[in-house]
């Protein structure tokens, strides 16, 4: 795997686990949190490869200063999953919401939330893409099917009835996101 | 709803709101080598770790008040997790500061974002665009392409987070975080087109 695709991965991931934690734990969602603590242990194993490969990267002065750049990036990245994870944690530990904080992220713009997709719903069938044709823009986060996790289906990925969707976006395009995905 | 929830609900929505703008700052620092920035970053950190003392303090005090013992514990958990998120912003606004070499923070980034994905980016505002002399509110050009702006730098002064009633001028800098396209979109008008 090149820095590159290490990176990438790492922020992709990390901007994730941080919604997903978000989710996790103002509506306790017990899988959601699982999902979170597997992910920081990816992060993990990503940054150990990013450690290794920028140190091996590294052949003069000027080398070693891009590396260092890049270590120092990746320890971040590590520790935004890790704070993530840990309050994804708190699910398992029976921390519950206090309603300040279910008050507190009702008053911003986007939120995330999941939703069932229902067999013969009119997204049923459809690529991801075509969510706008319906007027609706929103982010699928992740994605659980058969029991497996995907994390952000592009956008050409047929979302099929029985999927689980983690979706981020505002109050109204989470309701008409809903309305499509119930079976009429 | 008492008095000290509502504190603590909005001083929940500052951590959370100044936590993403400094990750978002720092990012820019970054891209754009500025040290400026990266400066702001680190000073916001340090606010951050004093509204978090506040709001541990404030959540403390609820306690006497309403909220389980799981509620309170959950209140304090998730502001330190908070103030680790601070951290990591701090940390790489500091390679910026520490003397990064230009050109290097753009290649590391140029490796983690994508096309398809939220970024930050930077515009200057031309005498011929139409946002100049408007309120960012009269523009109402962040909701309309669904765009935040960040920070704006006017002459060698930054104005960070400007509110609703901050008023652009021909000549601002401008960094905004959103998706490419919408980055495009705000350099066309920005430039006046």
């Amino acid at each position: 795997m090149s820095i590159r695709h290490i990176l990438r991965k790492m922020k992709d991931i990390c901007s994730l686990m941080v919604d997903l934690a978000y989710f996790a734990y103002l509506k306790q969602k017990r899988e959601i949190s699982d999902l979170v603590l597997k992910l920081e242990s990816e992060v993990d194993k990503l940054a150990y490869f990013l450690y290794m490969t920028a140190s091996l990267a590294a052949r003069d002065k000027d080398d070693a200063e891009f590396s260092a750049v890049l270590i120092k990036v990746g320890t971040a990245f590590n520790e935004l999953a890790n704070a993530a994870a840990d309050i994804a944690d708190m699910v398992k530990l029976s921390l519950s919401p206090h309603r300040s904080i279910q008050e507190a992220f009702e008053k911003t713009e986007e939120t995330v939330d999941d939703v069932n997709v229902e067999a013969n719903s009119l997204i049923d069938g459809k690529r991801v893409r075509d969510l706008e044709k319906f007027g609706i823009y929103i982010d699928i986060i992740a994605l659980k099917r058969n029991n497996s996790w995907l994390l952000n289906p592009d956008r050409n990925f047929i979302i099929r009835g029985g999927d689980i969707l983690i979706v981020r976006g505002n109050i109204e395009m989470l309701t008409k996101m809903r309305e499509v995905c119930k079976h009429e | 709803m008492s008095d000290l929830v509502f504190k603590t609900r909005d001083a929940l929505v500052e951590l959370k709101n100044k936590v993403e703008l400094m990750l978002d700052l720092a990012y820019s620092a970054v891209m754009l080598h500025d040290e400026k920035i990266a400066k702001e970053v680190l000073k916001l950190e340090e606010y951050f770790d004093w509204l978090c003392t506040h709001f541990q303090l404030l959540v403390l005090s609820i306690f006497q008040e309403e909220g389980s013992k799981n509620e309170i514990l959950g209140l304090i958990r998730f502001s330190v997790s908070l103030e680790a998120m601070a951290d990591a912003a701090a940390r790489i606004a500091e390679t910026v500061v520490r003397g990064l070499k230009t050109g290097y923070g753009l290649k590391v980034f140029s490796m983690v974002s994508e096309e398809s994905e939220e970024f930050v980016s930077v515009a200057k505002i031309s005498s011929k665009s139409r946002l100049a002399g408007k309120t960012l509110k009269e523009t109402g050009i962040e909701e309309k392409l669904d765009i935040q702006i960040l920070a704006v730098r006017r002459r060698d002064k930054w104005y960070f987070d400007p509110p609703k009633d901050f008023k652009l001028e021909a000549g601002d800098v401008i960094i905004v975080r959103g998706y490419a396209e919408a980055l495009d979109d705000i350099k066309r008008e920005a430039y006046g087109d």
